[in-house]
């Protein structure tokens, strides 16, 4: 049987999600004879091909994120969002409470240590949205696997429902926020 | 109370008339999703998380302010149910700023406890964001208006429990906010600090301060034990980890306190910064050494001893603090009182009842229509006993009549006040109460009595007796206030209140434990006691100036029993181990005797 092609995305987040997912150890080398991971930041390959599962770390924050994200929608069957960023919007919403302008002047101008420090402004940059969205606010999210991050043994039980032709839906020990 | 019958989930089921539907859910073990419903307070059906199905009815209703009828058919769970209580949840969740991943309460959160029953993976709605504020003003409690569901537990307890009246709503709609006194910071608000709204709270909106983040209720250990603050006794459960108290809270299967507890139970006697006698110490050339335990006992025997052999039982004196326990007076007097004979022993805040009357627990004071406080002021010293006097008052229409002293919340729910110093409360009352007037009268009409007295009253019998006789059979019952968690055992021990030691002394014992008022009466007298030891929990100027001293536990770290105000016996049970070093006074006075 042919490997399922999988990808995965990381918007975002803190990449906690994908260690997660590695977390699975030797699981995980037991899911890739059945899996094939296509563009990944694992594989560090952009651009995903077609894939019958899309996965994604982290919120939407900037113009890049936008474009990653609809690009995987568009590539996929079905998009997975694991973690808690992906799911509800997770920690990196906290920006929300600030205005964009100061967010970028703490980042860049008032960072301790910083001497003349400049917001970067390039066309070939992302720029920040005003507000950081869940994924689910800009494409079809199909499945979620929450969590802070979600455990090696959630993302592991997803796939493996996925691959079990189901819609995962977590419950008990696979849903949590934290 | 008549019976009813209802169908739900396809089953027969009995209620009463009087019950909501979740009253008979709960009566035969049937789930049903709560948040905003608490025990002992009024339903208000804010949260929509209990709605069911009622046969014929126009859409789902909430169970629990829905009354249950005879026949009714209702079911608590469908596909339309599952979907009403899950988009309750995300709109919940959207309204305010819920991130699980660092909140104190997760783990513990009743919010999000629910969240996951209901499967919520995702929500539909977009977030809010709301700006919100933080209230760190008080030094015991924090209010966190990014988690608060607005579901009304607090402001329900504080009003209807506990009579403070302190948290409220302000603004409306999605702006609603909780607010003390209409929008004051707590520590400038009348909140009177006894912490209920933070034990009822179900997510993390309030929270306690010491023990924020410092463990979830799965890696604690929950002890339940008694609080020796007052002779109340109030039931507690110690929450601890890693050796240390997390947080006292009230036990909420008391019929007693009910949950309820005073700032000085809940909060006063762990935020204190003092440092801890924590080996046993002996004067040595001038100045205190420390010492073993066999030194120390030792050094204690021949101090004591000595002055008894020069000067007779009557050079000795031994006082303990009327919160010690009774196996810890027990053993005090079995060494001063059996062995050495000495007739100085006694404990400070010992207290009798008043002989001939019933007892008044605080589910008495609570039921009752006429309650008489005199001699006490409730709300400086008895907190539990003012929550249930306001409950009475202001949710049973209870008369109150005041002698004496009084908060200014009790005064102002009574309906006759008569001021008095406490020298002259028991006259007052006899005045108050003299044949043929309004007070007498209405004592005489009460159905249900009850007299709440403090030790000006107590040592007056006959003033007590003037004003009770008119009183129905079996009435009025009273509750004698007493300053410690065991005066009323140190009584019944025998054990005077020993407010000095009696001149001539040349030896005296201090078995002060840690009741800290306690520890420094004696040093106006240190110079005429020869030798002095102590036996104390913290280190303070007495403790300095001791010959011998020993260190003793706290309450978190003891077991024993107590005698409460009613009489009852009442049990201290330890949460954490002592530290190294620090032994248990009976064992240590036990040792002595043999």
């Amino acid at each position: 049987m042919a490997k399922v092609k999988i990808a995965t995305e990381w918007l975002a987040g803190c990449a906690g999600c994908h260690m997660s997912l590695l977390d699975l150890d030797e699981e995980l080398v037991a899911i890739l004879d059945a899996v094939e991971i296509t563009s990944s930041p694992i594989t560090d390959l952009k651009h995903p091909p077609e894939v019958t599962v899309g996965i994604i770390e982290g919120a939407v924050a900037n113009t890049a994120n936008e474009e990653v994200l609809k690009e995987l929608r568009e590539k996929c069957q079905i998009l997975l969002a694991i973690g808690d960023c992906s799911c509800f919007g997770g920690i990196v919403t906290m920006r929300n409470f600030l205005p964009k302008e100061e967010v970028l002047r703490a980042g860049y101008v008032d960072t301790p240590g910083t001497v003349d420090g400049k917001i970067p402004s390039d066309p070939e940059l992302a720029t920040l949205l005003d507000k950081v969205k869940a994924p689910n606010e800009v494409v079809k999210v199909d499945c979620y696997v929450p969590g802070c991050p979600p455990s090696a043994a959630a993302i592991g039980w997803a796939l493996k429902e996925l691959l079990a032709g189901r819609i995962p839906a977590p419950v008990g020990d696979n849903l949590r926020y934290d | 109370m008549s019976e009813i019958s209802l169908t739900i989930n396809g089953k027969q089921v009995k209620g009463e008339r009087g019950d909501t539907i979740l009253k008979v859910c709960e009566r035969s073990d049937i789930y049903v999703p709560t948040l905003c419903h608490y025990g002992g307070v009024h339903e208000v059906g804010t949260c929509r998380m209990c709605v069911v199905e009622v046969q014929g009815g126009r859409a789902l209703t909430t169970a629990c302010t829905t009354p249950a009828e005879d026949g009714m058919i209702v079911k608590t769970e469908s596909d339309a149910i599952q979907s009403l209580r899950r988009a309750t949840l995300e709109l919940l969740f959207s309204e305010r700023n819920h991130y699980c991943m660092f909140c104190e309460a997760s783990g513990d959160c009743e919010l999000q406890a629910l969240a996951y029953r209901h499967g919520m993976d995702s929500v539909r709605y977009p977030n809010l964001y709301p700006k919100m504020e933080l209230d760190t003003s008080h030094p015991y409690l924090a209010l966190d208006q990014n988690r608060c569901v607005l579901c009304r537990r607090c402001v329900r307890v504080c009003a209807e429990l506990v009579g403070a009246h302190s948290l409220g709503m302000r603004e409306r709609g999605i702006e609603t906010l909780l607010a003390a006194d209409g929008g004051e910071p707590l520590s400038a608000s009348s909140c009177v600090s006894c912490g209920a709204c933070v034990q009822v709270c179900p997510t993390g909106a309030l929270f306690d301060r010491r023990s924020a983040y410092r463990g979830r209720e799965k890696d604690c250990t929950t002890v339940k034990s008694s609080c020796p603050e007052c002779a109340l006794g109030c039931a507690v459960e110690l929450v601890a980890r890693s050796g240390q108290v997390l947080r006292v809270e009230g036990d909420v299967e008391s019929p007693e306190n009910g949950g309820l507890l005073c700032r000085r139970g809940r909060y006063e006697s762990l935020n204190g910064h003092r440092e801890r006698v924590l080996q046993p110490l002996v004067r040595k050339g001038g100045e205190l050494a420390s010492a073993s335990w066999d030194e120390a006992l030792a050094a204690l025997r021949a101090g004591i001893e000595a002055a008894a052999a020069a000067g007779g039982a009557g050079a000795v004196a031994a006082v303990a603090s009327a919160r010690a326990s009774n196996e810890a007076l027990a053993a005090l007097r079995g060494y001063f009182q059996q062995k050495l004979d000495s007739p100085n022993v006694g404990a400070i805040g010992a207290a009798a009842s008043p002989d001939g009357y019933p007892a008044a627990t605080l589910q008495d004071i609570r039921q009752a229509d006429l309650i008489i406080l005199a001699g006490e002021d409730a709300g400086a010293n008895h907190q539990v006993v003012e929550f249930a006097v306001s409950q009475a008052v202001e949710q049973h229409g209870a008369a109150l009549i005041v002698v004496g002293s009084a908060a200014r919340r009790l005064q102002k729910q009574a309906c006759v006040v008569v001021p008095a110093g406490s020298d002259e409360v028991a006259r007052a009352l006899a005045t108050l109460t003299a044949a043929g007037s309004e007070s007498l009268k209405r004592i005489a009409c009460a159905e249900r009595a009850v007299f709440v007295v403090g030790a000006p009253v107590t040592a007056v019998p006959q003033a007590l007796a003037a004003a009770a006789q008119s009183a129905r059979d079996g009435w009025p019952r009273v509750l004698a206030l007493a300053p410690k968690g065991n005066s009323r055992g140190a009584a019944q021990a025998g054990l005077n209140g020993g407010a000095s030691v009696a001149k001539g002394v040349k030896a005296a014992f201090i078995m002060a434990g840690d009741d800290t008022e306690m520890l420094d009466r004696f040093l106006p007298q240190r110079d005429e006691i020869g030798f002095l030891a102590v036996q104390a929990s913290y280190r303070s100027p007495l403790v300095e100036m001791a010959d011998v001293v020993l260190p003793a536990p706290v309450w978190t770290e003891k077991a024993g029993t107590m005698v409460n105000a009613q009489g009852r016996e009442v049990s201290l049970r330890p949460a954490v181990a002592p530290p190294a070093g620090v032994r248990d006074e009976a064992d240590v006075l036990a040792a002595l005797s043999q």
